[in-house]
This record gives structure tokens, sequence and C-alpha cells, in this order.
């Protein structure tokens, strides 16, 4: 049997994208960086003021407006070198870099002014961007054993479908069991808050309640109605278990997007700082 | 008995189809339950929900269970109602039951049409709203452009703003110093009154801090060089240098500001620099850029230093004593005019020491005379006070030169005139003193008469004269050898000893060998030296010898940053120091030459 070789078409992850060239070229941005600030003698110290100060923070400013420039490049998609997904790997990795750059222009001094303003937001959109790519590499697999093959809209549909024929199941029941029924079907939350979607606590879903309501009325259930709740909790359970699968995509779904509403919005508070750092420096020579 | 229900069905289209059912009897029983009549399919219905009927007289009543509810002619009703009119609608959860005329077959006729859209699509949630983020969170676009524009607002418009219009309305109004935003680092100690007073120094916005603005404060400055002679001893900066030069002036940051030395906002680190190369750069070729300049070439203190030149007297003067400066490899003389041998003061076996040995209870001499009982430091410690005859040599150099019935003569220290003049006053004093006594003298009574005068004229004459000789012999005693005077000053005799024109020669001792670069005595007071760790006074015979150490006793512990941080076993145990250790930059014009005025 012939080994199998890997065709062109094979995925390859951004992150390793022509075998981790932009891993190895902002590898190489931060060692520079590093002896070059070690080599470098400055009185009475070292910081953003020198000129080595002053050539880093060139590189990291550069560097923040280029990175910043993905939101505008993915818009545009071509192939190649400069293919989208050569733009993100470059963009994931010096921007890791930055986190070198920009702390060795700023010669460790801090302080609650502007510039360290500047620098503790390009940490925090760092920050958010790592554990971004954490989610792009971790989820999507999980995301896709969840859901198996099934699209959201079918999930929808589903749910539909579900219940209406718990509003079947539930025609000939005693009239006591048809609020708990009519909740499980009129009270399913999808979606919802932030918090809710994170967390797939279920504790107060209706269809759960109702389940769990059915099961233990079981017990006590008059024979001749007997069938009829058994049907009622097979078609609950299905609808439950098709709701935990939701609640687990919408928060697959939510993570993968929630970090760029941290990203995008603070590199934008990060430009704002970044031009008020840099006129300033100049404004107060 | 017949009842009839027409039901009702309305395709998408419009398209309507009646289907009839006959009942017997006269009821018909509306609920979810299979046994009813008419079954509603509808959670909103209850299992045995109402009943229609008709009694005897043909009028139509609905009967409603208990504890629901039904929906007729638009009211709500309970219990029984009727007698219904035709055209009555009752509405039972989505279902409405219209009541018609009778017919021939049936009493009770009623229409059944589902009333309300069941299919439930509208309230199908979008795939968008379930999944997507958009209506969980605030608009990414809008917080980006918010958090933009605060920062912006905060941190550049409203310093800018106020900077322009310090007493403007928005100055006021605001609550905090809105450019303190704008500090880089912590102000030096040095400036920390100036920490919240940014205009002090920032005069002008996009203009570097000018040198202007510093000397406003610093007046007593002074140049380090003659600005010429800086320039040319300053070499160019070419390649690398050259090229920050020009971009830090384009940015609009001249170089060779005071700032460009003297760096602020770096909080503890200090705001003088002190590297060697700071020096080193211009003196360490200095007679090349400047081949008249009387300064030598120096750089680093442990290898290319030269050896000291302090600054010693070579003519001693009571008012303009000529300094010259000597390397101490020349075995410099200092011409003080004093003799003083340290040897014979520090011996611990010699007279000096015996003497002090009988004063040890008044002054304290422990062992001997050390250095410390005739030279006493400054109240900073750093240097040394001048010594002084009245308060370091007097305790043992005693200058009285009659001791008056147990009350010793003390002699003026430093008028030599006045010395003769107190003197001769003293024995003339005597003199008329012993003529009173002789003519209140009541045993020999004088008889009157000329030779009486006479004879007390002469006895006047002969006590003057005496008087005179005595002064005479006195003054040359103590100006001659073994006397008060000529112990420590060098003498010049007259020709004529009667003329009493006894000249001490100048003397003048060097309180500042290195007038710009004083040592720190203080800072050397530790543990294992003393001061015949550098000073060799101990063997010196005479006063002429300049006690100083050479360079090579300094570099026993120092050396210059740059051996020091090459290392190797000549930086072993040795300190580093820089230039500014001994030298000062703004303490005027070192290539002038240092003698005294």
């Amino acid at each position: 049997m012939k080994t199998r070789k890997t065709s062109p078409a094979q995925h390859v992850s951004f992150l390793a994208h022509r075998r981790f060239l932009w891993l190895k070229v902002s590898g190489a941005l931060c060692v520079l960086s590093i002896v070059g600030y070690v080599s470098t003698d400055f009185d009475p110290v070292r910081n953003g003021g020198t000129w080595y100060g002053y050539t880093l923070g060139v590189i990291g400013a550069l560097l923040i407006l280029w990175l910043s420039l993905l939101g505008a490049r993915k818009r545009a998609i071509t192939a190649g070198h400069w293919s989208l997904k050569g733009w993100t790997s470059a963009h994931v990795y010096l921007g890791v870099s930055l986190i070198i750059v920009a702390t060795l222009h700023s010669g460790f001094q801090f302080g609650w002014n502007v510039h360290t303003l500047a620098y503790a937001l390009m940490i925090f959109v760092i920050l958010s961007g790592i554990i971004g790519v954490f989610f792009y590499v971790y989820i999507p697999r999980r995301m896709s054993d969840n859901r198996a093959e099934m699209g959201q809209m079918d999930m929808l549909k589903d749910i539909s479908n579900l219940n209406a024929m718990l509003d079947d199941a539930a025609q000939p029941l005693s009239d006591k069991y048809v609020p708990i029924v009519r909740k499980a079907i009129d009270k399913t939350k999808l979606g919802g808050s932030i918090f809710r979607r994170l967390s797939i606590n279920d504790a107060r879903c209706s269809t759960r309640e109702a389940l769990t309501y059915f099961q233990t009325e079981m017990r006590n259930v008059e024979a001749k109605e007997r069938s009829e709740i058994l049907d009622m909790i097979s078609v609950l359970e299905r609808k439950n278990s098709l709701l935990l699968k939701i609640r687990k995509h919408t928060r697959y779904k939510a993570l993968l997007q929630i970090w760029l509403y941290v990203h995008l919005p603070v590199t934008f508070a990060l430009i704002a700082a970044l031009i008020a750092h840099i006129i300033s420096v100049f404004y107060y020579n | 008995m017949t009842s009839t229900i027409r039901n009702l069905k309305r395709s998408p289209t419009g398209r309507e189809s009646i289907r009839e059912r006959d009942y017997d009897g006269s009821e018909l029983s509306f609920g979810r339950d299979i046994q009813s009549d008419v079954q509603l399919q509808d959670l909103s219905v209850a299992l045995k929900h109402a009943k229609l009927r008709y009694d005897e007289t043909g009028e139509v009543f609905i009967d409603i269970s208990a504890g629901q509810k039904a929906l007729i002619n638009n009211r709500i009703r309970t219990g029984v109602v009727g007698p219904l009119q035709v055209g009555t609608k009752v509405k039972l959860g989505i279902y409405l039951i219209t009541l018609e005329a009778p017919t021939e077959k049936s009493k009770l006729v009623a229409q059944l049409e589902v009333a309300e859209d069941i299919s439930g699509t509208e309230n199908e949630p979008d795939e968008q709203s379930v999944f997507g983020l958009k209506r969980a969170l605030p608009s990414k676009r809008i917080m980006a452009w918010a958090f933009a524009f605060v920062v912006l607002v905060t941190c550049l418009v409203l310093p800018t703003h106020i900077n322009k219009y310090p007493e403007g309305k928005v100055a006021v109004a605001t609550p905090f110093q809105a450019d303190l935003f704008w500090n880089s680092g912590p102000i030096s100690l040095l400036h920390s009154n100036l920490k919240s007073d940014c205009q002090s120094c920032h005069v002008k916005g996009w203009e570097a801090v000018t040198d202007t603005t510093c000397l406003d404060c610093h007046t007593e400055l002074k140049d380090h060089a003659k600005p010429e002679r800086l320039q040319q001893s300053t070499p160019l900066s070419t390649g690398f240098e050259a090229v920050l030069g020009d971009v830090s002036e384009t940015f609009g940051r001249p170089v060779d500001r005071c700032t460009s030395c003297h760096v602020e906002h770096n909080g503890r680190a200090h705001i003088m620099p002190s590297s060697q190369s700071l020096c080193s750069d211009c003196h360490a070729d200095l007679d090349k850029a400047l081949p008249d300049t009387e300064l030598l070439n120096a750089a680093d203190f442990g290898t290319a230093h030269p050896q000291f030149r302090p600054s010693v007297i070579t003519s001693p003067s009571f008012d303009k004593p000529l300094y010259t400066r000597v390397s101490l490899d020349k075995d410099p003389k200092g011409v003080s005019g004093l003799k003083f041998p340290h040897d014979v003061h520090l011996s611990k076996t010699g007279a000096v020491a015996k003497m002090a040995s009988t004063l040890d209870s008044q002054y304290e001499f422990a062992d001997g005379v050390g250095c410390l009982d005739c030279h006493s430091e400054e109240a900073g410690g750093a240097l040394f006070e001048p010594v002084s005859m009245t308060n370091d040599c007097a305790m043992c150099h005693s200058i009285v030169f009659e001791d008056d019935e147990g009350y010793p003569r003390t002699l003026r220290h430093g008028e030599p005139k006045e010395v003769i003049a107190s003197m001769r006053d003293f024995y003339e004093a005597k003199a008329l003193g012993n003529i009173r006594d002789a003519e209140m003298n009541t045993t020999t009574r004088r008889r009157p008469g000329r030779a009486s005068q006479i004879r007390d004229l002469n006895r006047r004459e002969l006590a003057f004269k005496q008087a005179e000789n005595r002064t005479i012999e006195k003054v040359e005693a103590i100006f001659s050898e073994g006397g008060a005077c000529y112990d420590c000053h060098a003498i010049d005799r007259p020709a004529e000893i009667a003329t009493l024109d006894f000249k001490v020669q100048p003397i003048s001792l060097n309180d500042a060998f290195y007038p710009l670069s004083p040592f720190n005595h203080e800072q050397h007071e530790i543990k294992g030296l003393s001061c015949d760790t550098c000073h060799s006074a101990e063997t010196s015979k005479t006063s002429d010898d300049v006690l100083l150490p050479k360079i090579e006793v300094c570099r026993d512990c120092h050396i210059g940053e740059e051996s020091y941080r090459e290392g190797g076993d000549f930086a072993h145990g040795k300190f580093p120091t820089n230039c500014l250790t001994c030298h000062a930059y703004h303490d005027g014009e070192h290539g002038k030459d240092n003698s005294k005025d």
C-alpha cells in the first residue's frame, strides 16, 4: 500500500501556514528586538525616548496599524502568498510579537498616563486575540461533533416539529397537564442574553421542567392515561436532547464571536490612545 | 332530534369547503376529548369544554363547564348562557362557532371554523437571533467608535485645549489636570516642585524645551569652556550619530541642548548623566582638537588619566602667593614659608610626644600628637579647616614672652610690629613703675633743690635706657634661635639690631590643592583606611613636602568605568568611578590657568 501523499487541497491551519513562516518571522523580530535592547546602552535609562526606543516605537505603531487592517482585508478574498489565510497567520504571530516590541519600547516604564494606557489597551487587544485564536483552534471540531451534520435551520425546524408533536401528544391529556405542556412549547427560550448563551445551564428550561414533571407523574398516573403520558415523555425527551445540542451550539457560536466584541472595539480605543500618545510626545516635546 | 355541525375550511387560496355532519340528540359537546361530539384540537380548550343544547321551546343555550370560559359575541362568559340568537359567535380556543338558523331536520345548526392562523411560522425564531450575537451584545461598531471617541477627547483634545486656553471655561470646569495624562514618567526629585506644572518647562506646544527655559532658574551655571573652544574640541558626529542628529532636528528636537544630557521624566534615574564617555569623547584626544590646550588628555581613570597636578605654592606671599600646577611625578615642593617637620610632631618617642603627655589632661593627646589634633575637619567633613596658630598650634607653642608675677603676657600672633611695640610698652611701663616706686619711698626723703631735680632726671633716663636695652634683648631673643617666633618662622634680621626691624618672611598655607576637584575625606572614612594610608606625613621632614597621594594610590581601589566593565584581574576588587566622581562640568573653564587670584 502506498503512503498517501498530502494533496495541495488538504487543509492547513492558518497557524501552520507556509510551514509556520510568520511564526519564524515574528520570532526573529522578537529576538532582534531583545538583542538590540540588551546590547545598546543608554544614559541614564533605556526608554521610549532613546533612538532605539523610537525605532521600536515606530515598528510597533506601524505593526498596530497594519494589524488593524485585517478587518478591511478580510472583506477582499484573494489567493496566493498574500491570501487571507497568509494574512491572518501574519496577523496572529506579528500581533503576539508586539508584546515584546512594545514592552521593550516602553523600557519597562509604566505609569498612570496615556502612554501606559495605549500599552494596556494593546495588551488587552492581544490577549483577546490569543483567546480568539484558542477558540478557533479548539471549538470548530467540537462544534461539528455536537451538531453532527445538522444545520442551524434544521435545528430550528426540528424544534418546531417537536413542538407540534407535543401539541398533538397533549390533546388527549387531562386538563391539569395541559399548562405544563403549553409552557414547554411556548416558553422554549433560545439565544437570549450573552450570559445565558455562555452558560448552557438549562435549570429553568420549561421543556426540562415538563420532562421531570411527567417522569415523576408516571408513578401516580392512572392506568388509562399511562400510554399517553409515555408518548408525551418520549417527545419531551427528544426535544430536551435537541435543546441541549442547540444550547451547546449557541455557546460555541458565542465563544467564536465574543472575543471579537472585545478585540475590535478595544483596537479602536488603542488606535485613539496611540494617536494621543504620539501627538502628546511631540506636543510636549 | 338532530343537531348539525357545518365544518368550514379555507384553502390557502381562499377557496371554502363545507362538510356537514349530523349528530343525534339535542346536544353538541365540544372539547379536546376524543369522546366529544366535536373534537377541538387546541390545548387552550379543555377536554370537556362546553355543550350547546336546545330545550323544548327550541331555545339554544350553551353550558360552559365549571372553571372554563368562552368568548360569546366578544364577551367572556362562564356557566350557562342563553338563549342564544341566530348568528351568535362562540369562540373556544382557536375555533369559532357561529349559531345558524335551524333547518328542517336540525334545530341546532352551528358552523365551525378555525379562526386563528395556527401555522406558527411567525413565532419561529430566526437563525440570526438564535445563533448570532448581534442582539445579545451592543454593536461592535458603536462600541468601537465610542471607545475611540472617549479616549481621544480625554487624552488628546482636552489636554490640548486646556494647554491653549489655560484660563478658559473648559480648563476651569475640568476637575483634574488633563495634561498630566501626558506625563511620560515621574519627574526627578530635584525638579519635584515642578511636577504638576508642565508648562514651566514645556512653554510652547510642539517646541522642544529650550536652554533659555532652563537658564531662567539656573542662573549661576558657568560655561564648561569658551563656546568656540568647545565646538572645536567636540568631535563631529559621523555616520549613525549624524543621522540620529538629523532625524532629531527634523522632529523639532535640536541636539546640544541642556535636555540632550539632562533627560527628565525618568523617575529615580538621575537627571545628571555620568557616563565616562560624556567626558572622554572630547578629552581622550583633546590635544588633537586643541593643540594649544594646557589640559592633558584624560579618559578612563584606571588606565588613561594623567598624574595628579596639584596647585602648589611656589612663592609664598602674605597677600598673593604664587600657585603652580606641578605633576606629583615631579616630586613638587610647596613653599609655605613655615617650619613644620611632620615627622617630629608625629613621632611617638620624641620631645613632642613627651610634651603632649604632659598636656594630655588639658588637650586629650592620647598617645602623642595625631593628625586630627592639629587638622580639624570642616563642618561637611569633606575637607579640613586651614591650620590656625591660635586653634591648632598654641596649645604647645606658647608665645608668652614674660611671666609677670604669675600673669603670663602673650604676644599677638601674626602682627610682628605690634609684637615689638607691645614688648617695648611692657618694659617701659615696668621702668616707669620702678621710678614711681622710688619716689614714693618715704624712708629716703628727698632734699629740696636743683641737685635733687637733676638726680631724678638722671634716674628716669637711666630707667628708660635700661627698658630700651631690655626690649632689644627680648625682641632679638624671640626672633632668634630658641625664640618663640623663630621656631616656626623664617626671620629677616635687621643689619642694625637696635632698629628692631625684624621681619617674618611671608607664609602661605595651601588650603586647596585641587580647587576644582575637591577631595571628599568623609566618604573615605571607612574601616582599614587612616590618614597615613594616603598621606606619608610620618616621614616628612619639611613643610615643603607635598603630602598628597599619587594617582597610583587612588588606583589601589578605584578604576574607571570602562576598565571596570572590561573586568579581569585589573578590575578585581576595585570600585568603578567616573569623571564626575571628582570633576564637575558646569564649574567654569577648565582650560585656563587655575592659579588663584
